[in-house]
């Protein structure tokens, strides 16, 4: 699969734009900009091209970025742990604050409760992320002083990115945690443990977030790529120095072996963390054989 | 419908202001969405003349507001309309046309979803330039996926109920079967996702302006807006601000109602990956 | 009454103290890191290979090249070259400054000027410096003795000190880099600066530190972070907040921000960049007819522009060099006159208007879509109907080099050279790229004939002329030259921009 994803993007970048002219100053004579691209083998037909890629690629040599030179590998592996690292603590947050906020508007649904924090879970998806951003710096960050605005390094730097790229997800997983909650709340065997006797708090903690918890993995996994893709807007904004900035920058220079590379570890990425959510399947509860659907 | 309460009510109202308003533009608008007056440039909101204020260039807010309006609301609602058929195609072919064209077509969505959706928009404006028709374009590429895995799904499904094999039985053509019995019933699933990805569809706009990768200069949209506030947040509150409420507000009304549509047509349907 | 001997032996106390002291109560009162807020990755640290002022700015600190201009005036002035004189049309001799090393140790010499020279204009390899020295003068590089070189060019060439001046010029070690003379450095930079290489984050930040044995005057702050923030808010914020002490490309809107902030100020210096609407006169019949290009010129209210759109901060471009650079000039304005602008077009065959297409791209140029909402507008106004067109700036720059734009588009040059010829030698038919109008005629032979001229003032009398002519033919939309902006904390001391843009940052230290 990653295999596909990468034939796919191999072939979007190199239709989008020739990179030589971009590398060469802009008044230069056509002979140079041959020699240029002769020089880089972009003169070989486009499958030939792919060919070498994908053999270089499998050895760890993803090529040589076209705007500075250094290897492509080296520049993936210096900024995806901060793109993680953000990732990984707007997830956290996110989960932290839907989960929660989901149970809450289950167990009262109905009530202004239910309403109050659905549309507030809601209302974090409503706005785009760049403005969410802007507010929180200029409150944070200039007004309140509390926080530094851009950059990387402490846990304080994290916060207001994190903070800003969780609110991507954290509608959507407040809303089906509800409505997991609901349904497995509603279920035979729910009532059959209420009717038993049982602490209304173990029926619940047992029994419902334990199924509750499967669509909900199973989308954590899903979000995980639409995180990755989100974190380049808040990577830009913070100026966190991770690989979303990367790509979108590379994108914009045509720097091909760049978006080739992160697309490729990217997906390979998703691949294993949609591993490790089959994996978490089978945990949360071993009778549950799942056909992948 | 179960507890439709205050939020929804409020949101259907909301909802209707803003496509009447857009709907409408012409007759409601003061001002030419592109009338620029450079000694009128940021003008604060007044009682009279500009109520909502001018932006960078002295255009009145207000009628960009809903000329603006129109273009958001119809590129997300194009976009949708475009890759909602795609993706029940692929969906329903995969879910019913039996398990090698079923893993090839999967393969594909999934190879496509494994891309986070603003690289592939970015890749994709980026070969294609960026303006009005691109980016419909580009949503409709991004979206398509999140249809063909539902209804594929959901195909399966159905495939084995009681009156699809009565119909094979019967010797009912495959297309005919799906055209009948399979899509009228994963229509609803669909129905609430496309819902949902209206509102998407806006704030993906927006964002790609904040890229540099959206509409045409003389296009107005409430992303557009927003993004050419961004400078102004400090100075000239009102550039960012009335386009965000609109967006939020519209983002937020389709939301609720989404959710409230999604209750009502069929309660099973919330195993369907939102 | 001390004794003599007391008084001298205080004094020598005292000299010693005094010795020790600046640099005691210096590093006390100063902060020993300064950092700068740029909009962008540099996007390499060969010495040769930069494409950007910003990047020649910070490779500055590092490398050297052999003449330099005064930050100031703009003079040439000596830098690893002593002394200069022309030998004849083409040949220059330069005499190179002796006890200079490379970071590396390795000593200066007419081996590292072959070297570098070599690299840069007979290298495969593309350096910005074929542009400022391009290779079809044949240049050749000879070694006289250890600290002077000749070089020879095929046509005479009168341009050469300041074609040295340049950033893009800079001095490598022939031995140090030996292996690089066709490859990209990337992981370090030796040069002769009063700076040195500390690391390159790729899209994140450069850190340079002082140079200990660097041959001229000790640089002040003992290190200097360049720190990439994207957003032009988040620069902002940083600034007010105190993390960073400079910031670069601040927009006009955030000015205010800056302005009201407690601990810094706004920094402006006219910038060098022409801004300009270059028009098709090869693919447009109708930009062919000079009177529609003065038409256009003619429809735009341009002191309205700066006033509304650039609070003022803008000044008025009327020639195709502007005034400041050597041979400069103002060939006056084309008035503001959208009732004559319609005249013209009649008279040119075109009674009610044309269709004009307007490319422009975003994210390089501030307020790029208001200026080009705003031309587009007072070009409405006379009958020409414009259809905007943006592309962000990749595709952008391949098109407008490539000579791929139809009809008009929205550009700013530097000026490398700082001199009015690497403007005006974009409209010999021989240039290689921009080929949007081609001088003929007299307008021609005026160039050429300033291209090879050596007394000043036959220069300049050949650049008016040029220049004069160049605005008569309204080859292009004349606009603007525009301030450049900055943030500055008001701790900080001795921070300039250069009038060709590049950042001075030999001289700056933040007060702690």
């Amino acid at each position: 699969m990653a295999f596909g994803v990468s034939l796919a993007v191999f072939a979007l970048v190199h239709l989008s734009g020739d990179p030589v002219l971009l590398m060469v100053p802009t008044d230069a004579p056509p002979e140079v900009v041959a020699e240029t691209r002769r020089a880089l083998g972009f003169d070989r037909p486009l499958p030939e091209q792919f060919a070498r890629w994908i053999a270089r690629a499998v050895q760890g040599d993803l090529g040589v970025s076209l705007r500075n030179h250094r290897p492509v590998a080296g520049l993936i592996a210096e900024r995806m742990p901060a793109t993680v690292e953000l990732t990984v603590a707007a997830l956290v947050i996110a989960v932290l604050v839907a989960v929660p906020a989901g149970i809450v508007s289950a167990v009262n649904r109905g009530t202004w409760i239910d309403s109050l924090t659905m549309v507030g879970a809601v209302a974090g998806q409503a706005l785009p992320v760049f403005w969410l951003a802007l507010l929180l710096i200029a409150f944070f960050g200039v007004h309140l002083r509390w926080l530094p605005v851009y950059g990387h390094g402490t846990l304080a730097h994290l916060v207001l990115p994190a903070v800003s790229l969780s609110t991507i997800v954290l509608g959507r997983l407040a809303r089906l945690v509800r409505s997991s909650m609901l349904e497995v709340l509603g279920q035979d065997y729910v009532r059959t443990a209420r009717a038993k006797g049982l602490a209304e708090p173990r029926v619940l903690a047992i029994h419902a977030l334990r199924n509750a918890a499967i669509p909900v993995v199973t989308v954590l996994g899903l979000q995980f790529a639409q995180l990755l893709g989100g974190a380049v807007v808040t990577e830009t904004i913070f100026a966190w120095p991770g690989v979303g900035r990367l790509v979108v920058e590379a994108i914009f220079n045509r720097d091909f072996p760049i978006v080739q590379g992160v697309v490729l570890v990217v997906s390979l990425i998703f691949v294993v963390v949609n591993l490790l959510v089959d994996v978490a399947y089978v945990v949360i509860d071993p009778r549950i054989r799942v056909a992948r659907a | 419908m179960k507890h439709a309460g205050l939020p929804f009510w409020l949101a259907v109202g909301a909802l209707l202001v803003v496509v009447l308003g857009a709907a409408f533009a012409e007759r409601l608008a003061p001002f030419g969405p592109g009338e620029q007056d450079i000694t009128q440039r940021l003008q604060p909101p007044a009682l009279r003349g500009h109520v909502l204020g001018t932006d960078e260039l002295g255009r009145d807010i207000l009628s960009r507001l809903l000329y603006g309006g129109r273009v958001s609301l119809l590129v997300g609602l194009i976009a949708v309309g475009l890759s909602c058929p795609v993706g029940m195609l692929v969906g329903v072919t995969a879910g019913y046309a039996g398990r090698r064209v079923d893993d090839v077509l999967m393969r594909v969505t999934e190879v496509q979803l494994a891309i986070p959706t603003i690289l592939l928009a970015i890749a994709v404006i980026g070969v294609l330039g960026p303006g009005l028709s691109n980016v419909i374009l580009t949503l409709t590429v991004t979206g398509w996926t999140l249809y063909a895995r539902l209804i594929r799904g959901e195909t399966l499904a159905v495939k084995e109920r009681d009156y699809v094999v009565a119909a094979r039985a019967a010797g009912a053509g495959d297309l005919r079967i799906m055209g009948r019995h399979v899509i009228p019933n994963v229509l609803s699933p669909v129905i609430v996702v496309a819902v949902f990805a209206v509102a998407n569809m806006i704030i993906l706009e927006a964002t790609l302006s904040f890229l540099g990768l959206g509409v045409e200069p003389q296009v107005v949209t409430w992303g557009r807006m927003l993004n050419a506030g961004r400078l102004y947040l400090a100075t000239a509150w009102w550039l960012m601000t009335f386009p965000g409420l609109a967006i939020f507000v519209t983002v937020l009304s389709v939301n609720l109602i989404g959710d409230h549509l999604r209750d009502w047509l069929d309660p099973r349907l919330r195993r369907s990956l939102l | 009454m001390p004794t003599r001997r007391a008084v001298l032996k205080g004094a020598a106390a005292a000299a010693t103290v005094g010795a020790l002291a600046p640099g005691v109560t210096r590093a006390q009162a100063r902060k020993p890191v300064l950092t700068i807020a740029l909009p962008s990755t540099p996007e390499t640290i060969d010495p040769h290979q930069f494409r950007s002022v910003l990047s020649g700015s910070i490779i500055n600190l590092m490398g050297e090249g052999l003449l330099t201009r005064d930050p100031n005036t703009m003079e040439l002035k000596p830098l690893l070259a002593e002394s200069w004189r022309n030998v004849s049309p083409t040949m220059w001799e330069f005499k190179l400054r002796r006890g200079v090393k490379f970071h590396n140790g390795e000593e200066f010499s007419a081996e590292c000027v072959k070297f570098s020279i070599d690299r840069i204009v007979k290298s495969k390899l593309n350096t910005l410096g074929k542009l400022t020295w391009p290779p079809a003068f044949g240049q050749e590089t000879q070694i006289v003795d250890p600290h002077t070189v000749r070089f020879t060019t095929k046509v005479p060439d009168p341009m050469v000190p300041a074609r040295l001046a340049a950033e893009s010029m800079t001095m490598s070690p022939a031995r140090g880099l030996a292996e690089y003379g066709e490859r990209f450095v990337t992981d370090r930079f030796i040069g002769t600066g009063p700076y040195r290489f500390v690391e390159h984050v790729v899209g994140d930040r450069v850190v340079v530190e002082a140079n200990a044995g660097y041959w001229g005057a000790k640089p002040p702050t003992p290190r200097i972070v360049w720190q990439v923030i994207p957003d032009a808010a988040t620069r902002v914020a940083a600034l007010q907040r105190g993390d960073v002490d400079v910031i670069l490309n601040l927009p006009l809107p955030l000015v205010p921000a800056v302005e009201t902030s407690p601990n810094a100020r706004v920094y402006s210096e006219l910038s060098s960049l022409v801004s300009v609407v270059l028009l098709n006169t090869k693919e447009s019949p109708a930009l062919r007819d000079r009177r529609v290009r003065q038409a256009l010129n003619m429809a735009v209210d341009r002191p309205a522009i700066i006033k509304n759109l650039f609070g003022g901060r803008a000044r008025l471009l009327n020639g195709a060099a502007g005034p400041a650079v050597s041979n400069g000039f103002d060939p006056g304005p084309y008035p503001y006159d959208p009732v004559k602008a319609k005249q013209l077009l009649a008279e040119a065959g075109h009674p009610n208007g044309l269709e004009l297409t307007f490319w422009q791209s975003l994210g390089r140029w501030t307020q790029a879509e208001e200026i080009a909402q705003v031309l587009a507008g007072y070009w409405e106004k006379i009958g020409v109907r414009t259809k905007l067109q943006v592309l962000e700036w990749a595709e952008y720059i391949k098109r407008a080099g490539g000579s791929l734009f139809k009809d008009a588009f929205y550009y700013s040059f530097i000026n490398a050279t700082w001199d009015a010829s690497y403007i005006l030698q974009r409209f010999k038919p021989s240039f290689a790229s921009f080929r949007y109008y081609d001088a003929s005629g007299d307008l021609l032979k005026t160039i050429e004939e300033y291209d090879q001229a050596f007394d000043p003032k036959r220069r300049r009398e050949l650049g008016m002329k040029a220049q004069q002519g160049v605005r008569e033919e309204a080859v292009w939309v004349f606009l603007w030259q525009l301030d450049e902006l900055m943030g500055v904390s008001k701790k900080v001391k001795g921070f300039k921009m250069r009038a060709d843009n590049f950042i001075w940052a030999r001289d700056t230290y933040v007060e702690a």
